[in-house]
């Protein structure tokens, strides 16, 4: 099985687990195949690594895991782009910051991936015209559990 | 620079696809109406530079991070169901070693 070089580990992912982003991320062309990986120490967050770029990877969450009411509308155009059904529901995840001090560490709900896991397509969407902020707080517990 | 003097009402196009019109002038603003295939997004470059710098900065951030440090941070995200299942998962994944 093919692997993503994460924090100097191996992770092996499936081909048909790899996402197409065909513009890239938001001012990062370059990244347009990227996969989800999970690692159970980590969870809930992911990781959406380059399948082409050694050692690329962002730490992603589902926002509704920490912001159960989040829900961005999703433009036709982008539906469209996508290439998605009428009726299905996007994976949304948000690219987490994290900083060396954790009560600052944060999601960015302005521009969240949406994924169309039918065709496994994704874009960055930029939410314009909403509140969601690009560096939310996550909420995180004073201890750990 | 490629630098074009237009007036309102006249459009400019590029590549084959993208066209630029010159909606209407006034004071220090300038409107503008774009019509672009719908692959191609199309940002104000503040917001574009802004969500650019903030991606650049997770992807080096989560580089950078211990995987201790990240294992922290994320049981301190998880219920106390989920703190248990993840427990048990990395026993199961230890054991299999």
């Amino acid at each position: 099985m093919p692997k993503v070089q994460i924090q100097s580990t191996d992770i092996e992912y499936a081909e048909s687990d790899v996402i197409t982003f065909d513009e890239g991320l938001v001012g990062l062309p370059h990244l347009r195949r990227l996969v989800i990986v999970s690692q159970p120490e980590i969870h809930p967050f992911l990781w959406l690594a380059s399948v082409e770029e050694p050692e690329t990877a962002f730490l992603v969450l589902e926002p509704r895991i920490q912001f159960s009411d989040y829900a961005p509308s999703v433009p036709p155009q982008v539906r469209a782009r996508l290439g998605m059904g009428e009726r299905e529901e996007p994976l949304l995840l948000a690219i987490a910051r994290i900083t060396s001090d954790w009560q600052c560490s944060s999601l960015n709900l302005r521009a969240p991936l949406v994924i169309a896991p039918s065709v496994m397509h994704g874009t960055q969407v930029v939410l314009t015209e909403s509140a969601y902020r690009l560096e939310e707080p996550l909420a995180v517990l004073a201890a750990a559990a | 620079m490629l630098v074009l003097k237009r007036q309102v009402g006249e459009k400019l196009v590029i590549g084959n696809e993208i066209t630029i019109e010159v909606l209407a002038v006034g004071g220090d603003g300038v409107r503008l109406g774009i019509v672009a295939p719908r692959e191609t997004s199309v940002h104000r470059f503040e917001i574009f530079a802004e969500i650019q710098a903030a991606n650049c900065a997770a992807s080096h951030t989560a580089a950078a991070t211990s995987h201790a440090a990240l294992a922290s941070l994320a049981a301190r995200l998880r219920t106390p169901e989920e703190a248990e299942e993840a427990t048990a998962a990395a026993v199961r994944q230890s054991s299999s070693t």
